[in-house]
């Protein structure tokens, strides 16, 4: 059972590095479910104090799911590289949801009388999700335009890869990951712009 | 806009945002030439550059970073306290964690507090594992033992998330406790022996535990141990990679579940074994480096039999985890009821052990109390027993005789402590309070206060009260007020073998009892092996969260009691006084309610108003807890005085009856009612069971004799009468109807 699931993540990581793009259709909700879970036992072992982070969560996850003594180190960064478009998906989700239940639902019909009850201190407010749900309307539209953009904007934001782990885990030169960087924050920039300023 | 190459849109982005402002404009100029849409594109482009680095560069910390510990959180944050979902509001968040999130919840509808879990989304997504934990919670719910938590109920939430409803209960997990380093192994023993007793239940009903470790093992003030979330633990916590393997959990699992395959009761004798190590020796007996390591140690390594203590304890001890943590199934225990028989025998061994340190001191504090039957010693700050009444040692015996009295309890008026007025009223609104909770232990019949107070300070041992109100059982305790916490003593003594049952302290502030009360019962009556149907529902509460409010109610009765105009009108103050603190205090009502007919009975008030003010203070009751006794008794005492509507006080009283069989004042009060409509022997059969509730009191026996008078079996009502006056020769009214009956009898000589 743990170890077919390493060994499985293992295997489709090895494809991933000889070439094999649809591996990562598979590794992909693997990896997912890994992180999703992990952020839970992670917040429940570090309650209190503030150190939960994307790096700390991928780098458990890759422990967890690969067995380092069959692949290279750079496999560690075309995980990273997965793990990274998970956060997205998972971080994005998580922030739509929210906003979904803030805005209507039976959760948030309060009477009279709990109005007077002092809410729970909220770390993540609705504002924070709207940014996040505006960076991944902001990803897709980019995807539309540039292709492979919104790769980089993952690896940087959701996975906190550096310049020269994201140029490894997506082939690339770190020039061009850089070049693409520089256009994507800027473009991403002007569409949540755009976007907030058609919200107001 | 027309897709543009990415690498060469950044390169010359890179390069105007490099210059100077007043630059780039001259730069664009030449980079893009004739391409009007391109120059647009990266004017723009240029424009949000600067601000975007100054964006995105805190978005890590101030967006991502929060996101993912809110994630963690999961339905944590999505709900707040004071909201309310369905009929729960949020009082409290306990805790939460990959499965979910737990809250303390005030059930609107039941007026109780329970602890709601909400399960990961993902769980709540999956049709099949939702179905199975349904299952699971159906099961479990089924489930109705003092030492496990209950499950009252699944429910879904609108936008479909699953949650479970479970008892509430203060305390803290086995974990933490054990963390504070606050386990004896005195303790050890006794609250393992409590999780056997709850796994001895549950196998008989072919529910497996799965997951039993000291954070599901909670531990109530009153020192009660509850197994938590049967059936669902590994269920909800089982994750889409890979089943249950919490760091934390792995630990406790057996040799044949880390394999992942078939299991059955005796995972979860090992388990428990395995906390019983840890509580006793300090420390885990397998342990690992990673998971691999410790899964290989859980199958194939050696525990350390050094580290338990030495000594008879620590031998007896050992024995157990042999017969528990044997890596074949088979040669463990085979059921949880022979580990069970042996952690009892060693519990006994335990007390044993402890009596001769005990003894001396015990009586030498004994002797201070002259007042009280007795009062124990007390060690530490939960308070564990030492004390003893008599040198043998032999396990409790019943005789015959005593078997048949076993199913009577008295319950002897607390004594305060100090000599202070409030914790006199506390220590007798207390007594009255435990008397009625431990009335609904199904089958037991707890003895009416009136027949309990002749004893507060007489000074009589408990086994020779025990003889005067022929119990089989007497709990008796002190009650002490400090800082607004009250704490109470409680010993529960075995009449026949004059056996200590058990000793237990409970603190707990004023206001805050009802947890206490339950826990006292549900111990009471583990300890009489008796059965309480379903514990939440039935235990009524206090019914108030003001602790003020709650001290004014005990001071109102106290003074009613008096029976006395003054004293009533006394009363009467402190309970209007409670009701302005807590207008929804139920009880609150119908002590007003008493006083007002009291105060009308004795033509303190005008009649119509006395009656009219008690009716509706016990229909407001009922309108706050149509399931309250009391309410009822005093709603049908009204009707039936003033109104002279019989039948419906009469549905009152049987409901008052049904809700409390041994509430001796609404049998006595029923009988009444029955000789008003010439149904006798209904009449006189409940006038006997007040009686049998009520020995000492001489008002059920006037009743009796009343309804045999009218009855005309006048020499029955004589020899009633008679009886009554031997035991008190200045009952006037006994001597009125004496004389009635014998001059019914004509014969006239006698009667005067």
């Amino acid at each position: 059972m743990v170890e077919s699931t390493q060994t499985t993540v293992t295997n489709l990581l090895r494809e991933l590095q000889t070439g094999n793009r649809g591996a990562l259709g598979e590794l992909f909700p693997l990896v997912y479910a890994e992180l999703r879970m992990l952020a839970h036992r992670q917040r429940q072992r570090w309650r209190g104090d503030f150190t939960l982070n994307t790096t700390a969560l991928v780098h458990e996850a890759y422990l967890k799911l690969v067995d380092q003594k069959e692949l290279f180190a750079a496999s560690r960064t075309h995980f990273l590289g997965v793990a990274a478009k998970a956060m997205r998906h998972i971080l994005c989700n998580y922030a739509r949801d929210r906003l979904r239940k803030k805005r209507g639902g039976d959760l948030h019909r309060l009477s009279l009388t709990d109005l007077e009850t002092i809410p729970a201190h909220v770390t993540f407010s609705a504002e924070h999700a709207e940014v996040l749900v505006a960076l991944d309307e902001a990803l897709r539209q980019l995807e539309t335009v540039h292709r492979g953009l919104n790769d980089i904007v993952e690896c940087r934001f959701f996975g906190a890869m550096s310049i020269e782990d994201t140029a490894t885990a997506l082939g690339l030169s770190p020039a061009t990951v850089k070049r693409r960087w520089t256009l994507a924050r800027a473009w991403l920039y002007r569409a949540m712009q755009v976007h907030s300023g058609h919200e107001r | 806009m027309a897709p543009q190459d990415a690498d060469a849109l950044g390169a010359l982005l890179d390069q105007a945002a490099s210059l100077p402002p007043e630059a780039r404009a001259a730069f664009l100029d030449r980079a893009c030439g004739n391409d009007r849409e391109l120059r647009a594109e990266l004017t723009s482009l240029v424009a949000a550059h600067d601000a975007a680095s100054g964006y995105f560069d805190g978005i890590t910390e101030q967006i991502i970073r929060p996101a993912v510990v809110a994630l963690g959180d999961d339905v944590g944050d999505e709900f707040s306290l004071g909201q309310t979902i369905a009929q729960y509001r949020i009082v409290e968040r306990l805790g939460g964690g990959g499965m979910g999130v737990v809250f303390k919840v005030l059930d609107l509808r039941l007026d109780r507090f329970v602890a709601l879990k909400f399960l990961a989304a993902h769980l709540s997504a999956d049709p099949v594992a939702k179905a199975r934990l349904v299952a699971e919670a159906k099961a479990a719910s089924a489930l109705d033992h003092p030492n496990i938590g209950i499950v009252h109920d699944i429910g879904e939430t609108s936008d479909r998330r699953l949650f479970i409803v479970m008892g509430y209960y203060e305390g803290e997990t086995l974990e933490r406790m054990n963390a504070r380093g606050a386990v004896s192994v005195r303790q050890a023993i006794h609250l393992v022996k409590q999780v056997a007793n709850a796994l001895s239940a549950a196998h008989q009903k072919g529910i497996i535990h799965r997951d039993v470790k000291p954070s599901n093992i909670l531990v109530t003030k009153g020192g009660t141990a509850k197994l938590l979330d049967f059936g669902i633990a590994k269920l909800v916590d089982s994750t889409p990679t890979k089943e249950g393997a919490t760091p934390g959990t792995v630990a406790y699992m057996s040799p044949e579940q880390t394999h992942g395959g078939a299991i059955d009761h005796r995972t979860d004798l090992w388990s428990l074994g395995v906390v019983l190590y840890q509580l006793v020796a300090g420390v885990r007996p397998f342990q690992g480096e990673n998971e691999e390591a410790l899964v290989s140690a859980i199958r194939h390594g050696e525990w350390q039999r050094a580290l338990l203590p030495t000594g008879e304890l620590g031998e007896g001890v050992r024995r157990i985890l042999e017969c528990c943590l044997a890596k074949d199934p088979c040669s463990r225990y085979a059921g949880a009821e022979e580990l069970l028989a042996d952690l009892r025998a060693l519990d006994a061994t335990e007390y044993v052990e402890l009596t001769h340190i005990s003894d001396r001191r015990d009586r030498s504090r004994l002797a201070r109390y002259s007042g009280v039957a007795a009062l124990m010693v007390v060690f530490g700050i939960l308070g564990i027993y030492v004390g003893r009444w008599a040198d043998d040692n032999a396990r409790p015996q019943h005789s015959a005789a005593a078997q048949s009295h076993r199913s009577r309890l008295a319950v002897l008026p607390l004594v305060g402590v100090s000599s202070d007025e409030e914790e006199t009223y506390l220590a007798d609104g207390m007594t009255e309070e435990l008397i009625a909770q431990l009335s609904k232990i199904d089958g037991l019949s707890v003895i009416a206060r009136s027949s309990i107070m002749p004893f507060k300070g007489s000074g009589k041992r408990a086994h020779d009260i025990a003889g005067e109100l022929a119990v089989g059982s007497v709990l008796e305790g002190s009650l002490r007020k400090t800082d607004g916490q009250l704490k109470i003593t409680l010993q529960l003594v075995d009449a026949s073998s004059q056996e200590q049952v058990w000793t237990r302290n409970y603190t707990a502030a004023v206001g805050d009892f009802q947890g206490v009360q339950r826990d006292i019962v549900l111990q009471v009556a583990e300890a009489l092996r008796m059965q309480v149907q379903s514990p939440e529902h039935r235990l009524s509460q206090m019914g108030t969260t003001s602790a003020d409010a709650y001290v004014l109610y005990l001071k109102g009765r106290h003074f009613l009691e008096k029976r006395n105009v003054d004293a009533a009108k006394e009363a009467k103050d402190y309970f209007e006084q409670a009701l302005d603190l807590d207008p929804a205090f139920a009880k609150a009502w119908v002590g007003l309610g008493d006083t007002f007919s009291v105060l009308a009975a004795l033509e303190a008030v005008r009649t119509a108003d006395g009656y009219s003010r008690s009716k509706a203070a016990a229909e407001r009751a009922l309108q706050i807890d149509p399931d309250l006794a009391e309410a009822h008794v005093c709603l049908a005492t009204a009707l039936a005085s003033y109104y002279w509507d019989f039948e419906t006080a009469g549905h009152h009283y049987r409901r008052a009856i049904e809700l409390n069989p041994s509430y001796a004042a609404a049998h006595r009060l029923y009988a009444e009612h029955l000789r008003f409509e010439a149904r006798f022997d209904e009449a006189l059969r409940e006038a006997r069971q007040a009686e049998e509730l009520d020995p000492l009191s001489s008002a059920p026996q006037i009743v009796a004799g009343t309804i045999l008078y009218w009855a005309r079996r006048y020499d029955e009502a004589i020899a009633e009468f008679r009886r009554i006056l031997d035991v008190n020769p200045r009952f006037a009214y006994a001597y009125f109807f004496l004389a009635l009956a014998e001059i019914q009898k004509h014969d006239y000589d006698k009667a005067a």
